[in-house]
This record gives structure tokens, sequence and C-alpha cells, in this order.
């Protein structure tokens, strides 16, 4: 097991290919059937990139995250939690992520996870009325958004403007097919850009396929 | 003056957001009264209150969001869903029963294969092989002989018993529709009305749920179930679908004009179901006359 240059994520090589990891902040505890492995006294899960958009982007290279050991993350579309397990495992015992999502049937699998990790509150609210959960959120380091909806954009600029930190990081995660089904995706994340530009820095962004198709990144920093 | 909430005390601010203020957040009323103060209303006056009320205590924070997550779960279950879930398994009873119902053709077939081919309706097939000998059922269906074998009792007794599953999978069905009729004329009686209970539990299952069909414009509820068909259409350009699940409704089913009656009855079902979700009155009888004016 090899450290990565992202702190708290792990990597092993295997048949040529990476395989990426996080510590388990609950030994013992799978979230999704994930598989878990010991190395030394520690112990590992595995981290799928095809049903987590934050282990596509690592694999396809992006240079940072904002995440770190003690980071404060307002994770927006949750849902089940199971990036939102990962992350939380990143961010460990220091950490904190306040993870949210709209609808009941994701929100009660959320529930359950955030139950044993006592770094993850879970909330029921939409993203798009950020000033509704003024009363729960803190300042954060990391904005993490993955809601496929089409304003996603303006719902994202909101809450970074609420929440972020001076200096923190906000990731987009952009499903093309969400804002217009019949437009190319690369002519959309074009626009996307642009518009992101006339409100924050864009550090990168970057194509998730293999793993996801017609979705990207925007790593921004405030 | 303006104020701020978080999960224990109540701030109150002047217009530079200093805090001029603060109370336990159950005697808040105090302050309303003296001060009488606004909501923040921008974003960046929100950062800047953050930033002073920060850090907040998390562990306390955490116990909030469970038990606030725990109360918003429990009270979050309407009637819509469940009438999903039941048209859903409508669907799939309707799936099993096709299953179970060819398994049984097959397997009766070894005894009297001629039934088989009398027979095409599943339901009359299971209660024919359930209520009657080989005998009687040789004389019912005016079979002269057979080329199915002879078999043990035990052996007919084990179809039967496929028999009565498939016999139980048609009541539940009908229980559905009936459990959906009574859901319903609370839940949807205008969309009850006007497309019955199969139906109007489609529209709302493809919908997601009645808020969703509600907010829908009328050329969406059109196309609810045509999903492929409208994609294609967006993406590659090929022609646009017509009617989805509607289809299914008689007005537009005996239609010579099929989109037009479509495009009709989808405008009247969008009101109705517009009404019945922000709980209005029982309009179904003027909405049929205004779907007649509009296919005369």
């Amino acid at each position: 097991m090899n450290k990565t240059k992202f702190p708290g994520i792990f990597e092993e090589k295997i048949r040529g290919k990476t395989q990426l990891y996080t510590e388990n902040l609950v030994p013992g505890n799978k979230v999704y059937g994930e598989e878990l492995i010991k190395a030394g006294k520690t112990e590992y899960r595995s981290w799928d990139p095809t049903r987590s958009k934050l282990a596509a982007a690592i694999l396809k290279g992006i240079k940072e995250t904002g995440l770190r050991n003690g980071s404060k993350v307002l994770y927006l579309g949750a849902a089940s939690g199971t990036t939102a397990s990962h992350v939380s495992d990143i961010v460990g015992k220091e950490g904190f992520v306040y993870a949210l999502d709209f609808a009941y049937r994701v929100v009660r699998d959320l529930y359950f996870v955030a139950l044993k990790r006592e770094n993850m509150a879970p909330m029921l609210f939409d993203a798009s009325f950020p000033d509704s959960y003024s009363h729960i959120v803190d300042k954060v380091d990391v904005v993490y958004m993955d809601i496929a909806q089409r304003n996603q954009l303006e719902i994202f600029l909101k809450n970074i403007r609420m929440y972020l930190k001076k200096g923190g990081t906000g990731l987009l995660f952009l499903k093309a097919r969400s804002i217009d089904v019949s437009k190319n995706p690369r002519q959309i994340y074009a626009e996307v850009k642009k518009e992101l530009e006339k409100h924050i820095k864009v550090v990168e962004w970057k194509e998730l396929d293999p793993y996801e198709k017609d979705h990207c990144v925007f790593v921004v920093k405030k | 003056m303006y104020y701020f909430e978080d999960i224990d005390n109540f701030y109150v601010l002047d217009e530079k957001l200093n805090i001029v203020e603060k109370i336990k957040a159950s005697s808040k009323e105090e302050l309303i009264k003296k001060y009488r103060p606004k909501k923040l209303e921008e974003e960046w006056q929100f950062e800047k209150v953050l930033e002073k009320i920060s850090p907040k205590n998390l562990k306390q924070i955490r116990e909030f969001c469970i038990k606030d997550t725990k109360k918003k779960l429990q009270q979050g279950v309407t009637q819509d869903m469940l009438i999903i879930q039941t048209i859903n398994n409508i669907e799939e009873l309707d799936k099993t029963i096709n299953l179970h119902a060819k398994r049984l053709r097959e397997w009766f077939s070894y005894y009297l294969p001629e039934l088989i081919f009398e027979v095409e309706d599943n339901n009359a097939l299971v209660l024919n092989i359930l209520q009657n000998s080989k005998e009687q059922l040789m004389k019912k269906f005016k079979i002269q002989e057979t080329v199915g074998s002879k078999l043990e009792p035990k052996d007919i007794d084990e179809m039967k018993k496929l028999a009565e599953l498939i016999i139980k999978s048609f009541e539940l069905k009908d229980t559905h529709l009936k459990y959906l009729e009574s859901v319903m004329k609370s839940a949807c009686p205008n969309l009850l009305e006007l497309a019955g209970p199969s139906i109007s539990g489609k529209l709302i299952a493809q919908a997601g749920s009645l808020k969703a069909l509600a907010e829908f414009p009328s050329s969406t509820l059109q196309l609810l179930g045509a999903e492929k068909a409208l994609f294609r259409h967006l993406r590659k350009h090929t022609r646009p679908p017509k009617y989805g699940i509607i289809l299914n409704h008689p007005v537009v089913a005996q239609a010579k004009e099929k989109g037009k009656a479509a495009r009709a009855l989808a405008s009247i079902l969008s009101i109705a179901a517009k009404v019945d979700y922000f709980k209005g009155e029982f309009i179904a009888q003027k909405l049929k006359k205004d779907l007649e004016r509009k296919l005369k």
C-alpha cells in the first residue's frame, strides 16, 4: 500500500492498474459492499472510480482536491453516502462532512452511514436554498457538489458565496446532459467554465471518461 | 436590524452586521419584540455573520442533524409514494404471472396438452386446472382423446400448487387495484376519476411523485412513458413521439386522430394533477366536459 500525493488517499498497483483506497474511519465496517484490506495495522477501504466521481477525478489526474486531515466539507448531493464515506475517511476524526441531499430514499441510507461516523452529519435539505441551513452549516474548507440539475452552476455559486472560506476549494461535478441533453458536452463545459470564471478562479477541469460518460469536474478556489 | 439563528442561539445584528444582542433560541420572542429585526437577504451577509460566529460545536450540530433528519424521514412518506410502490408491484406481478403461466403450460401439457391450446387466457386456464378433473376438462372443452400421458396424482398435485400461486398473484393484483382506488380517492381524486387507478398510478410513478406530475407542462405528461423515443428525437432528430402511457386511455386508444386526442387528454390530466396536488376541489366532471368540447 502506497501513499499518493493526496493526503488520506492510498493506492496499490494491481496488474498495471491503479486501485485507490482510503483509511477506514470505522474499522470492520463496510458502507456499500466495498473490499476491506489490511496493510500492517491499518484497515483500508477499496474505492471504485465507476461508483465515485471523486475517485474518477483523481485517477484522471487532477492536481488537488483541497481535502486533507481536518478539513470541513459541505457535500451537496451526498445521496446514499458512498463517496461521502470516503471523504469522511480522508478528513479523519478532526474533520467534518455536512452530507446533504434532498430525496427521502437516499437520505434514509445516508442517515445510517452517518450514524456510524462521528465526523458526518446527515442533512435533508434543498441545496437551492442555502439560507435554509444557515443555522447548521459553519464555514467550510471545501464545497463538494454532485447534483444533477439544470441550474447546478447557480446552486454551486450560491453555496460557495455563503459557506466557503477564503482560500477554500470548490469541487463541481458537472453532468452535461442535465444542462442540455442535445448539446455537445465539450461545448457545455466551455460555457460553464466561462461563466465560472466571472465569479471565481478556475484552477483546473477534467473530463471523467471512461469512468463517467459526459461528466467533468471543475476545481475552483475562492 | 437583522437577525440570525443557529441551533441554540438567536442573534440580533446591526446594519454593519455586528452582534448587538444574543439570546437562547427558546427565548427569541423577547428580542424579536424589542428590535423587530429583518431576515438576512444577501449571500455575502450570511458569509460575514458566519465568520463572526464560527467555529460551531460540531458534536452538537451532528446530534441536531441526526434528530432533525430522523424527524423529516419519519414525516417523509407521502401517499403518492405508497401509490408508486403498489403500481410497480402490479407491473411486476404481470411479469411473474406470465412467467409462471408459461411454466405451468409447459408442465401441464405433459398431462393434457389439448387444454393448453384451447385456453389462451392465463386466468381462465389456471381456474380450469384447479377446479376440474381431467375427465371434466375433456368434456367441457370437447376433447375426444388426448396425446397426454397418464400421471400420478402427486404429479398433478404439484402442478396445481403452481396454479394456486398464479391465482394468488391474480388476486393480489385485484386487491392492489382496489387499494389504489381507495388511496387515490384522497390523494388524487380528479386523476382517479378521469384516468382510473392504473393509468393515473403509472403516470405518477413515471413522473416520480404527484408533485412532479403537477409541475410538468401537459406536453411532458403527454409523453410520459415514451422517454426512449423522446430522447432519440432530441438527440438524433427522428420524428417525435405523440403519446406514452396515455395511449392506453380509452379516449386516445379509440380515437381516429390519436395525436390530437393525446394532446387534449394530457392538458386535462395536467390540470387534474395540479388541482389534486394543491388540494383543490373535485372538478373532474367539469374537466370531462372540457375534454369532450376539445375533441369535437
